[in-house]
């Protein structure tokens, strides 16, 4: 490495970085009548760092900078341009929701900004400690995110349950990191890499421990079976718009990291933690699918949805690393698009504190609502992974990888609990389409910075359905820069 | 290189440090010391990093420490907030008082 410091890979996040704080002062110097401009500056802010991947992309400046410690290299670009594009749809999510539960305050974009630092350091880290710190960012703002509705009880239930469960979660991560730190000698993945290539019985041991504690540091975040406890509770809790975040965004970063360690670094143990991984793939999709049909709540059933879906992207981990990462790349885009957008139905249609939250206030939605109810039915059939949308082609590769890499039982059970799923996804759309409304229709009018996000959700969905060629090739190029 | 049977027992007795505070984290009802819990768990981590760290001869480890307190003093920042926020809701700081939401 060079003498000079050269902080290019890391420009997005310093954008991002920066923009939040822009966002805390223009909301600190804006008089009290008046409303801060908080969510078109959070958006350009977005933007320029989406701006700067793509220069990054297309230029120089990608090498490992600051002692080897971040690189902007095709992996990390592909998942910053996700997590931006997912942060961009969060905050045209948020306006109308945030005035409609009178939060409109600036810390929360401030919040949303911060937690998107973390998320792009987690996927572009090259090293556990930088790792565990970008993962704090991301945490710390999202525990506030989830408590930021003061006046709501279940919204500090919220926070305090996601604060706990993260706190206890990070030891585990941090435990893990300092016994393969006494493997190595070094935190970084690349030293990690050639260390546990050569271990000892002494060293395996340690080693095995080490990565068994950052398997249960990463479940906690991805939310995987038996570390999803707080999931639903916090998911339910939670101002929609940072439901939508967490669920997309969270996910997709800590499934970014967890590959970047799992099946790079430490793919010389594959064959310790892959048995692992597969159990907790099958718990995951089991309980997930299951609790998730006991459900009345669209958002807690969506929460236990969200655990059953880390169980499909788990199973795809088994394969080889080049194969598992294009599928896993290639179904959080779908995810994230999904996910956001059947959330932000639900965000953009509160009202003075109320949204639908269940099957009757959804009820007849399709006479009223052609063109929402449309939306979230393509959304949920999506989450089923029924062909023509792009559930079924991210489905179809995560299984396919589970069976290239000889793992058919694993497959069968992730396609039978899909078939599961329909009951309560599909429920939800039967309810909108041939069942007669219940009482006036007292929802909020879509807004249109709203209708924008779930128009481009909507039409992702589709087109990755039918034409997902492009996408999967980004995600081919991506993965490859792992191996 | 460091006397070998005392990086070993450092780290037994940080994986001990360890335990105690996850056992504390189920067992105990009370936020405040749940957190202290998780603070224990994570000092474990501390004495961990510094022990592996005499064993490598290099520092890093005990670098490594500062960014755990660091980060640890975010966290019980935003922790205590959260529980202050609660405790204006509810006059408890029983966990098991905290159940609106279930299924």
């Amino acid at each position: 490495m060079s003498g000079e410091l050269d902080l290019r890979p890391l420009v997005p996040a310093i954008i991002v970085g920066v923009t939040g704080l822009v966002v805390l002062l223009a909301q600190a110097f804006t008089p009290k009548d008046r409303r801060a401009p908080s969510a078109p500056l959070s958006l350009t802010g977005l933007l320029a760092a989406l701006a700067a991947v793509w220069l990054l992309a297309s230029g120089g400046g990608r090498g490992a900078v600051l002692a080897n410690a971040v690189s902007a290299d095709a992996y990390s670009l592909f998942f910053q341009a996700l997590l931006l594009g997912i942060a961009a749809v969060a905050v045209l999510l948020s306006p109308s929701y945030l005035r409609a539960n009178g939060l409109d305050r600036g810390e929360y974009y401030a919040l949303l900004l911060f937690s998107v630092v973390g998320m792009l350091g987690l996927v572009s880290s090259l090293e556990l400690v930088s790792m565990f710190v970008a993962l704090e960012i991301m945490s710390i703002a999202l525990y506030g995110m989830a408590g930021l509705y003061r006046s709501r009880m279940e919204s500090q239930e919220a926070a305090l349950k996601y604060f706990v469960t993260g706190a206890f979660s990070s030891a585990f991560f941090l435990y893990g990191v300092a016994l393969l730190y006494g493997v190595s000698g070094s935190t970084s993945l690349d030293r990690l890499e050639w260390a546990v290539s050569t271990l000892t019985t002494d060293s395996a041991a340690l080693a095995l421990l080490g990565a068994g504690m950052l398997l249960v540091g990463f479940g906690f975040k991805i939310a995987s079976v038996p570390f999803h406890m707080w999931a639903p509770d916090v998911y339910e809790g939670a101002p929609t718009p940072a439901t939508a975040l967490m669920s997309a965004g969270v996910k997709a970063a800590a499934f970014g990291a967890l590959l970047r360690v799992f099946g790079s670094a430490l793919h010389a143990l594959a064959g310790e933690w892959q048995p692992l991984v597969a159990s907790l793939a099958v718990i995951t999709m089991v309980v997930g699918n299951l609790a998730a049909l006991a459900q009345g709540n669209l958002k807690r059933m969506l929460a236990f949805s969200s655990v059953a879906h880390a169980g499909y992207v788990l199973t795809a981990l088994v394969a080889s690393p080049g194969q598992a990462g294009e599928a896993v790349l290639f179904y959080l885009v779908v995810y994230g698009a999904v996910n956001l957008g059947a959330f932000g139905t639900i965000a953009a249609l509160s009202r003075e504190g109320r949204e639908p939250l269940s099957l009757g206030d959804v009820a007849g939605m399709a006479e009223r609502r052609p063109a929402l109810a449309a939306a979230l039915a393509v959304f949920l059939v999506s989450l089923t992974g029924i062909p023509v949308t792009a559930g079924f082609v991210g489905k179809f590769y995560l299984f396919n990888a589970a069976v290239t890499a000889g793992w058919v039982g694993l497959a069968l059970v992730g396609v039978l609990m899909s078939v599961v799923s329909a009951y309560y996804y599909l429920r939800v759309v039967v309810a909108m389409y041939m069942r007669d409304p219940l009482g006036e229709d007292t929802w909020a009018r879509v807004s249109p910075s709203a209708t924008v996000a779930l128009a481009l959700s909507a039409v992702i969905t589709l087109v990755l359905g039918i034409y997902p060629a492009p996408v999967l090739t980004l995600a081919r190029i991506a993965a490859r820069s792992l191996l | 290189m460091e006397n070998p049977a005392f990086v070993h027992h450092a780290v037994v007795l940080s994986l001990i440090l360890f335990a105690l505070g996850t056992l504390g984290v189920f067992l105990r009802r009370n936020v405040i010391t749940v957190l202290m819990c998780v603070e224990l768990m994570l000092n474990g981590v501390n004495l961990a990093f510094v022990a592996f760290s005499r064993a490598q001869g290099t520092l890093d480890g005990q670098v490594l420490v500062f960014f755990v307190m660091v980060v640890a003093a975010a966290e019980a920042a935003v922790g205590l907030a959260i529980v202050i926020a609660l405790h204006r809701h509810r006059d408890t700081l029983d966990l098991d008082a905290f159940n609106l939401m279930k299924g």
